[in-house]
């Protein structure tokens, strides 16, 4: 399997944080993400997003058609993160949240259970079972 | 600071490990990685290298003056690349070029304080850079790029 964990572009502030927006630089990091990813995925692939609004908005960028996943919001832990993915077959790609990304990547990686950092707007890509290997990691404002 | 830790790109095969030289390929992969690179870097970084001819053709690709550290040859340890990087001190941004498992035995202890080896593809590089937020050291892993997806 291969797993790209991208977590939300930079987001507004604001009391209900499910339903926080993407600021303009997070639109424009959420674009730019989406476009070096649409030169190096397969054809086929399966978008999955938590249901918060930054991540819904980050996913669009990629102009796929998104499953929206409830199991993948604030908070989600690696072994919700992994099942979310192991629904679909393919290459996954998982639009979420830190540190719970973090901590998938981690366990996955390393078997360990500490919190990896993820920058906004950034994908790590991971290939094979665990241990997986770190395909790539693009943080946005390397693009 | 800024680590960046590039694998030698592909080599040819010959009897004496430290003489083998870059694959017309490997030479591609190295200008891809070097242009990659050298827009984001910051104008001023030190480069340093193996002796071993494949690593030193890599960093060539860079165009800059490559320093050649005798203690990064293939086998060395992880504190042999972490001291030749000056790793955490070093204000600025230093790029690496070796082998493996070497610099991924490096990669997993600074990430992670694991034993590794990670793996680093012919030509990939990692780029991880250090700071402090709330007290706390972290390492925070930048980029991980491989030539096929240059």
């Amino acid at each position: 399997m291969e797993l790209i964990l991208w977590r939300h572009a930079d987001a507004e502030d604001g009391a209900d944080d499910m339903a926080r927006r993407l600021t303009p630089k997070g639109e424009q990091q959420a674009a730019a993400m989406a476009k070096w990813l649409r030169a190096h995925l397969p054809a086929q692939y399966t978008l999955v997003a938590s249901p918060a609004v930054r991540a819904q908005q980050t996913a669009a960028a990629l102009g796929a058609n998104i499953v929206t996943d409830k199991t993948l919001a604030p908070g989600a832990s690696p072994a919700a993160i992994l099942k979310a993915a192991q629904k679909h077959k393919g290459t996954v790609l998982v639009v979420g949240h830190q540190p719970d990304l973090g901590r998938a990547a981690a366990q996955l990686v390393a078997n360990t259970q500490s919190e990896w950092h993820i920058e906004k707007g950034a994908i790590w890509w991971l290939a094979g079972e665990a241990p997986a290997r770190i395909k790539a990691v693009v943080s946005a404002e390397l693009l | 600071m800024d680590l960046i830790l590039w694998r030698h790109a592909e080599a040819e095969e010959h009897a004496d490990d430290l003489r083998r030289r870059l694959t017309t390929k490997g030479r591609k992969q190295a200008q891809r990685a070097a242009q990659w690179l050298l827009h984001r870097l910051p104008a001023r970084f030190t480069l340093i290298s193996s002796p071993a001819v494949r690593s030193h053709q890599t960093a060539q690709a860079l165009g800059t003056p490559i320093k050649v550290e005798q203690t990064l040859a293939p086998g060395a340890t992880p504190k042999a690349i972490i001291d030749a990087a000056g790793w955490p001190d070093y204000k600025g941004a230093v790029v690496i070029v070796g082998h493996q498992p070497d610099l991924g035995r490096a990669l997993a202890q600074l990430v992670t304080g694991g034993q590794g080896p990670w793996s680093i593809k012919k030509g990939a590089f990692w780029w991880i850079s250090n700071r402090v937020r709330d007290g706390d050291a972290q390492v925070v892993v930048r980029a991980v790029v491989s030539p096929d997806l240059l």
